[in-house]
């Protein structure tokens, strides 16, 4: 009986080292892969730099001109008016937060774009993993971990650029200039960083894990596996 | 009573469809394979030799036919099962090799036990012990790219048996080699052979289908001969120097 507890107490806590071992050996493949390909690194993480970078900064200034509480005594005796840009052509916040939409939108897809390219000038690893009983499940986990490491390191470099992005913005629309307090690098602002960074890893990353874990895990003849 | 073969493939028909036209890669192909049997799958190019393994291996399924691996069938097998069996009962030795150029010897070797629930004390041990069987325990932290062909093929068979799976399937595996590295692989299958492994081989020599126990000849997607081997003796592997 006491035998039976030991076993299962040992159990239960190699489940959790074993997933952290697991993880911990993707985290180093994805830095290893990553660092194998200098050029493909480079120009992803200065595209997704400038694109959370970019969208960050325009969050920011969304939340601080507009959604942050304002100190006033009574904000029920407020109401709100909206500003219309001349050069936006419709409500700044409005325009701002469907600008930082886009801006992810087209980051994600461009280093979507890169990673499949990427994927497809080495099938033969995801093949390999495959053959040897990778299930299409851990597959899809390995390239995701590498968008998302890829992501992290961006989402430090584009803090960086929002900070310089926030300046550009407030530059841009003079009648907010005196709100400009509201606007700075607070936890606010980290949490939005890491808010877009996490949604920009995982939308560029989760197509190209999908796609080539599918074709990873296709019925694949031995002779096309020789061809590799 | 006897012993109920780890490899049975009753009436296996392949066909391969590619812009409307049928390619017969396979057809009424009935073999057993008994455990800690070496056999060689031996023809020509394009017999379907490889077909055959890939079968064997669960990396394609077969159109028409049944497949008994170790007394259960796989047809209805999902992907994550199919995958499940490779990683647990089958041993891959490739011709090119296929070994991962960013993941040195030890991990490459360790791959396949990632992907079960093994301790890592446990999959240290077991490549440890992989790499002495093979003769590359001192290039654990080498990568790919160092080695020398035999020596990559080497760490491939390190990989393959790391796993203790149930079958080897080796696909030409001395096909990238040179005749003295050849033999040196040849002569670990034959070791491991004896230490108990069961081996389907697939190779268009016969001077090394002859280190087999038993050799099938594919012809035309059929067999169509099928004999015992003696033993390779080394007498007969100093002939073929």
């Amino acid at each position: 009986m006491g035998a039976a507890c030991r076993s299962q107490s040992v159990r239960t806590r190699a489940v959790p080292s074993r997933a952290m071992g697991s993880i911990g050996q993707d985290l180093r493949f994805a830095f290893r892969s990553l660092g194998r390909t200098p050029g493909f690194t480079a120009v992803a993480l200065v595209t997704l730099a400038f694109g959370i970078g970019g969208a960050t900064a325009m969050f920011s200034v969304v939340d601080g001109l507009f959604l942050r509480n304002l100190t006033y005594p009574d904000l029920r005796q407020l109401v709100t008016l909206w500003r219309y840009h001349p050069a936006a052509g419709g409500p700044v916040p409005v325009t701002l937060l469907a600008a930082s939409g886009f801006t992810l939108l087209v980051t994600s897809v461009s280093v979507a774009s890169l990673l499949v390219a990427r994927a497809s000038v080495r099938p033969g690893e995801m093949a390999i993993r495959s053959a040897v009983g990778a299930p299409r499940g851990r597959l899809a986990r390995q390239l995701l971990t590498e968008s998302l490491v890829l992501a992290a390191i961006s989402g430090v470099a584009g803090l960086v650029v929002s900070l310089w992005g926030i300046d550009l913005l407030l530059a841009l629309l003079p009648s907010y200039r005196s709100s400009l307090d509201a606007v700075a690098l607070d936890v606010r602002l980290l949490a939005i960083a890491c808010v877009v960074t996490l949604v920009t890893g995982v939308a560029s990353g989760i197509f190209p894990a999908a796609f080539v874990s599918h074709r990873a895990t296709r019925p694949q003849p031995m002779n096309v596996q020789r061809s590799e | 009573m006897e012993q109920q073969p780890i490899i049975q493939l009753e009436s296996i028909k392949k066909v391969f469809y590619t812009d409307e036209v049928e390619t017969h890669a396979l057809s009424d192909i009935h073999l057993e394979v008994q455990a800690g049997e070496y056999l060689a799958i031996a023809g020509p190019s394009g017999c379907g030799k490889s077909t055959l393994l890939s079968l064997l291996g669960l990396l394609d399924s077969a159109s028409e036919g049944s497949y008994l691996l170790d007394g259960e069938p796989v047809a209805n097998l999902t992907a994550s099962q199919r995958a499940q069996v490779r990683n647990r009962q089958i041993g891959f030795i490739f011709q090119a090799f296929n070994l991962i150029g960013d993941l040195n010897v030890e991990e490459n070797v360790e791959l396949p036990l990632t992907y079960r629930k093994m301790p890592s004390a446990d999959r240290k041990k077991r490549v440890q012990e992989a790499l002495e069987k093979v003769g590359m325990a001192h290039r654990m932290k080498h990568y790919p790219s160092q080695l020398s062909g035999g020596q990559q093929q080497r760490v491939a068979v390190a990989r393959a048996v790391a796993g203790e799976p149930a079958i080897l399937l080796a696909d030409e595996p001395t096909g990238n080699l040179d005749s003295k590295n050849g033999e040196a692989v040849m002569e670990l299958l034959r070791d491991l052979h004896q230490s108990g492994a069961t081996i389907c081989m697939v190779t268009h020599d016969s001077r090394f289908a002859r280190y087999a126990q038993r050799s099938v000849h594919l012809f035309d997607g059929r067999i169509v001969s099928e004999e015992e081997a003696a033993a390779v003796s080394g007498e007969y592997t100093a002939g073929i120097r």
